[in-house]
């Protein structure tokens, strides 16, 4: 189990993965600065726990997780979700087939803000940070029954979401 | 484990499996097979991908962000303390990561200042003064950002231009409307009559450093403040045209 992983390339390892790690928190807390707060108190209990990260395995699986228990444990206990992304019930999506354009992005990013927390760390973490199905159920610390099953839930809700035919102007 | 060995009976979990990469190159080989001879599942393969990809592309900018300086030393294990027994709900204010910007720093209450990518620029908005200008309190467009956001139609303006991006109404009514300039990106909102800046996000030098975003695209920071105000979906060209017709009144 301990590697005895030497501590620079451990902290170079680290340092790498820092953005995506933000955008992970982003996705799991649904504001950027909890964002922060969060990678910041992952990034102390990684270096606290350094030892039983094992050299060879993913490390950014193993800072997800220890991400995501971060969220379970302390933050969400003492603060709850000070702004959901997303209020507006039932919107559709802009334009759709035009690559990342801003108001592709942000239905995009509403959509996923209307799932569950639990779905949405699933995305988060296999269809954005492209973690297996495996890697992302030891991350999330369910079987991978679970995850699929998740991922199949949030997958059609984000369809019925973003759904083209659903596509109606905005009220003004 | 699934039996992909009847190509007929292929369910949607296998080819979410599929798409995903999950599946051994026999088991994708047998859906690859099914999908070739089957429409509606080609079909419903596109659609997995064209999810797949919009929520790549999606969450894309976030990783042109610049880490904050914190974060970035306790990566490296520098500074580390006892592990923190108490977090803070908002620890580090971005204004607080960010070095003071010379003219705005301190100044703007409310206004939120980002790096998009790179090394810190400020200089980039602080050498273009015209465009900004500060009233009780609040950083206000001016100059060619100001004629810009009250006349502009979405996509008007040419590269060294300001160039409006999106135009939405937040939840009080107001219009708000993200640009792009040479110095960075933001967003500003129409209130008693003028544009106020809320966002501002300093373009990185980044185009020899090949992370400058296209052209359309928003830092994450100024979509983040687009998600947190728009109610409903932004105007499309006819209700931009009507509005900036109708001079924004709410």
């Amino acid at each position: 189990m301990n590697s005895h992983q030497d501590t620079p390339s451990f902290g170079i390892a680290l340092s790498a993965l820092v953005p995506r790690l933000r955008r992970f928190g982003r996705l799991l807390t649904g504001h950027a600065q909890d964002a922060d707060d969060l990678v910041q108190l992952a990034l102390e209990r990684a270096w606290q726990h350094q030892s039983r990260w094992e050299t060879g395995t993913r490390l950014d699986s193993w800072t997800f997780r220890i991400m995501q228990n971060a969220w379970i444990d302390e933050v969400r206990t003492r603060q709850r979700q000070a702004q959901v992304l997303v209020a507006d019930d039932g919107e559709g999506v802009a334009d759709d087939k035009v690559a990342a354009s801003p108001v592709d992005a942000i239905a995009v990013r509403q959509a996923v803000a209307q799932l569950s927390e639990d779905h949405r760390a699933a995305v988060a973490l296999v269809l954005v940070e492209g973690l297996s199905y495996k890697e992302a159920a030891e991350a999330l610390g369910i079987p991978m029954g679970t995850l699929t099953s998740r991922l199949a839930r949030a997958r059609e809700q984000l369809q019925a979401l973003l759904a083209p035919e659903e596509k109606r102007p905005c009220a003004t | 484990m699934r039996d992909l060995n009847d190509q007929d009976t292929i369910d949607d979990a296998a080819l979410t499996s599929w798409v995903d990469g999950e599946l051994d190159a026999s088991a994708a080989a047998r859906v690859q097979a099914h999908v070739d001879a089957h429409p509606g599942a080609a079909q419903r393969v596109a659609q997995l991908r064209e999810l797949n990809r919009q929520l790549r592309a999606s969450f894309a900018p976030e990783l042109a962000d610049q880490v904050p300086p914190s974060l970035a030393a306790t990566a490296r294990g520098e500074h580390l303390q006892a592990p923190s027994t108490t977090t803070t709900g908002r620890v580090i204010p971005w204004r607080a990561r960010q070095p003071a910007w010379p003219r705005w720093g301190g100044l703007a209450a409310g206004l939120l200042l980002a790096v998009w990518g790179g090394p810190l620029l400020w200089s980039g908005w602080h050498t273009e003064p015209d465009l900004l200008t500060q009233a009780d309190g609040r950083v206000m467009a001016q100059g060619a950002l100001g004629r810009g956001l009250e006349r502009n139609l979405a996509g008007d303006g040419g590269q060294d231009q300001v160039r409006v991006l999106l135009s939405f109404k937040d939840r009080t009514g107001q219009y708000c409307r993200t640009f792009s300039a040479p110095a960075g990106a933001g967003l500003a909102c129409r209130d008693a009559g003028r544009w106020q800046v809320a966002v501002l996000a300093a373009r990185p030098p980044t185009e020899e450093r090949g992370l400058r975003l296209a052209g359309g695209d928003l830092p994450a920071t100024v979509l983040d403040a687009v998600e947190r105000r728009i109610s409903g979906l932004a105007l499309d060209a006819d209700q931009e045209r009507a509005a900036r017709d109708a001079g924004w009144a709410r």
